[in-house]
């Protein structure tokens, strides 16, 4: 559930890039970074190692305006993709609102995809989530190369369920479809967000 | 096996001198640790019911007799674990994370293992529990199956014997979490596989016959594991022969997106004539198969996605703070649209070519390394690797792909193979800009290992140092043999 603050005006939504190691979640925020304009944004926040790795999470909170009065505010965060950090994953994943989840492309990734993709349903699990119950759209990246599994292998390992879920091929590094996915999530959080709560901003008009 | 007889019996006649089965059994399994910054769920959220972790959230199994139980059961681990099934009526096919957790520790390989590989099980090795659905097998059996994940072989006095719950085969093929919300590939392809409590019918053997995807040698000789590889691998890699394999068999692995088969149906499906040279290989190992080459092969209706499926996308479009440079970017990429792609259900797209042919062949490369031996890429890159100074060497695409060569541990060689030909290029067009002339090649120097590599065209030649740079005349010859094979591609192009 976003967090609303009624002193302040503002509604803030967590966002989190899921996916396997080396797949580009901190590239879409590199990306998202670099194309919003400092006034809206925060600095991203971002701790790898000297090989750029994810060692903790990336952090960028976007600031939007409401119409109605109400400040929307979006944080952004990656999980470090590699196995061993599972316990970074749950914490980052507390309390999200939505998630991308940013598979890599590549052949000899899939088996990485799927590990991923199943450890994100078992770290909701703990929070009491199901896959079906959050806003998540798909995002398959690096498209760009050219040692990549074709699109309906990717929907069949990830998106073969009941709920079909979006899903966007992407480049990450250049910036393709990086901020289509990023709508596709906010405007799911944003009609759920709607629903849950008519009485509180009857009519949606984001803007910065 | 014949020290099963002691499984058999009940517990309280059988003066073992081992661990009662029935406390390992009841082994409460250790709950999952919680620390101060756990999740705590907000009052607003749903919370799921607490229950057995494999329990699905909404049934779509049909129940299963015992009858169908007994002749076609799957193993399930808790809900953290890869699903497993049995394969057959002869096999069980049991995934690694079924009973990870009931290993010894000091029996336990320091890597951990995927826990959602499966490794096959005689039935006959393992007793069948039906009124607590478990099974219990002997360590012993589990170490042959699966010897990579022990530290060492199991000797008569660590052997014990290791019991896990047991499912029903629809609901151990689903994924963990949102199980009844996965489509079982295998069911939908196969309506007929639900029948698992029916005997094999005669015209089976016909059917499977049918039943077979080819796939070429050469690409599973490629990623080959080092470990078996026979000796003489090399002085066939570049053989056009094909291999048969039960494309049930691959079909049922495809959505864990790895592929592999055991050795010895590897050898069943391999041509007459190459069958004596992988006779030797352990029969349990795993072969893997590579998915790309899977793929050119694959029937086009091998893969489809449940037809039953509901869209959550929003009706309404909204206009959110990211559209302008959503609708930005796609005008900026010239693509038709940023929506959603598109639900493919056409065939797999055919495979690009790999730049460089394992068959080609060169009499300058002859003449680089001074012998009247044919040379091909993995014989070149063997040359390569054998030249004074280097421990390994591989060739790639500038993309990663690897064409031939090996550069040791498997994980290494592929952070290597994707780091450094990104690396030497980053740096080459910063030296252009430098105007300091062309980029020949680069070294890191890391505590253990020295790394080069050398980029021509889409081809990068990496190599291993033995912990000191290059010996004279050593990087000369690399480079020479590296834009021969260059020219050897581009010629391969133009033809």
């Amino acid at each position: 559930m976003p967090t609303i603050n009624y002193g302040s005006k503002e509604v803030q939504f967590k966002i989190v890039f899921y996916g396997p190691a080396l797949g580009g979640k901190t590239s879409n925020l590199v990306y998202i970074h670099s194309r919003i304009s400092p006034s809206h944004r925060g600095d991203l926040v971002s701790l790898a190692t000297a090989a750029d790795r994810t060692l903790f999470f990336d952090f960028l909170p976007i600031n939007a305006l409401m119409l109605h009065g109400f400040k929307m505010k979006f944080q952004l965060y990656t999980v470090p993709g590699q196995v061993i950090y599972n316990s970074t994953r749950q914490l980052v994943l507390r309390n999200v609102d939505g998630v991308v989840f940013v598979a890599d492309s590549q052949w000899e990734k899939m088996e990485e995809n799927v590990g991923s993709i199943r450890n994100l349903e078992e770290n909701l699990q703990k929070q009491g989530l199901a896959l079906k119950q959050i806003p998540i759209v798909l995002q398959f990246n690096k498209r760009d190369l050219s040692n990549v599994a074709p699109v309906n292998y990717l929907e069949y390992l990830l998106n073969n369920r009941k709920k079909r879920l979006q899903s966007f091929e992407a480049v990450a590094n250049s910036g393709a479809n990086v901020f289509a996915t990023l709508d596709a999530v906010t405007q799911l959080l944003l009609h759920r967000f709607k629903k849950e709560n008519p009485q509180l901003i009857p009519g949606i008009q984001p803007g910065w | 096996m014949p020290f099963l007889h002691w499984f058999r019996k009940p517990p309280a006649s059988a003066p073992t001198g081992f661990e009662p089965v029935e406390r390992i059994v009841t082994e409460p399994v250790a709950p999952a640790p919680v620390s101060p910054d756990s999740p705590v769920p907000d009052s607003h959220q749903t919370i799921a019911p607490p229950g057995p972790p494999e329990q699905p959230l909404e049934t779509e199994s049909e129940p299963v007799s015992e009858e169908a139980v007994t002749d076609h059961v799957a193993i399930a681990g808790s809900a953290k674990d890869a699903p497993a099934e049995l394969a057959t009526g002869r096999y069980l096919s049991v995934s690694i994370g079924a009973f990870y957790d009931k290993l010894p520790t000091h029996l336990r390989a320091a890597k951990t293992p995927s826990l959602t590989r499966t490794v096959q099980i005689a039935e006959e090795d393992a007793v069948i529990h039906h009124e607590t659905n478990e099974a219990t097998l002997p360590l012993s059996i589990l170490s042959l199956s699966c010897p990579e994940i022990f530290t060492r072989p199991v000797e008569p006095s660590d052997d014990v014997p290791v019991t896990f719950p047991i499912t029903a085969p629809n609901e151990a093929a689903r994924a963990p979490g949102d199980r009844d919300d996965i489509l079982d590939p295998e069911k939908s392809s196969h309506p007929e596989a639900q029948d698992s409590g029916t005997e094999p019918k005669a015209g089976e053997a016909a059917r499977s016959a049918a039943n077979e995807i080819k796939v070429r040698l050469q690409s599973i000789l490629a990623d080959f594991p080092h470990d078996l590889a026979p000796e003489t691998i090399h002085s066939f890699a570049q053989t056009e022969a094909e291999i048969s394999l039960p494309l049930d068999m691959i079909k049922a692995q495809l959505p864990n997106g790895r592929v592999a088969v055991p050795a010895s149906t590897f050898a069943a499906g391999l041509p007459e004539d190459l069958k004596p040279l992988f006779a030797g290989i352990d029969p349990t190992a795993e072969i893997p198969i590579p998915l790309r080459e899977i793929f050119s092969h694959l029937p086009a209706d091998a893969i489809e996605i449940r037809k039953d499926q509901e869209s959550d996308h929003p009706e309404e479009k909204v206009a959110t703070p990211f559209t302008g440079p959503a609708e930005e970017d796609a005008r900026r990429f010239a693509q038709p649209s940023a929506g959603p792609s598109p639900q493919r259900k056409t065939a797999p797209r055919k495979i690009e070519q790999l730049p460089v042919q394992a068959n080609a062949a060169s009499d300058k490369l002859q003449a680089i390394f001074m012998t009247d031996e044919p040379l091909d890429l993995v014989t070149t890159l063997k040359k390569v690797a054998e030249l004074p100074g280097l421990q390994s060497c591989a060739l790639t695409t500038t993309e990663g792909q690897k064409l031939a060569g090996n550069l040791g541990d498997p994980n290494q060689e592929k952070l290597v193979s994707g780091l450094l030909p990104d690396l030497f290029q980053r740096t080459h067009s910063v030296f252009n800009e430098l105007s300091t002339g062309a980029l020949e090649g680069i070294t890191i120097y890391a505590g253990a290992c020295h790394f080069s590599a050398f980029v021509r065209g889409q081809l990068c030649l990496s190599v291993v140092h033995d912990n000191r740079p290059f010996k004279p005349g050593v990087r000369e010859k690399i480079q020479v043999v590296l834009n021969e094979l260059e020219a050897m591609t581009s010629g391969a192009k133009s033809n």
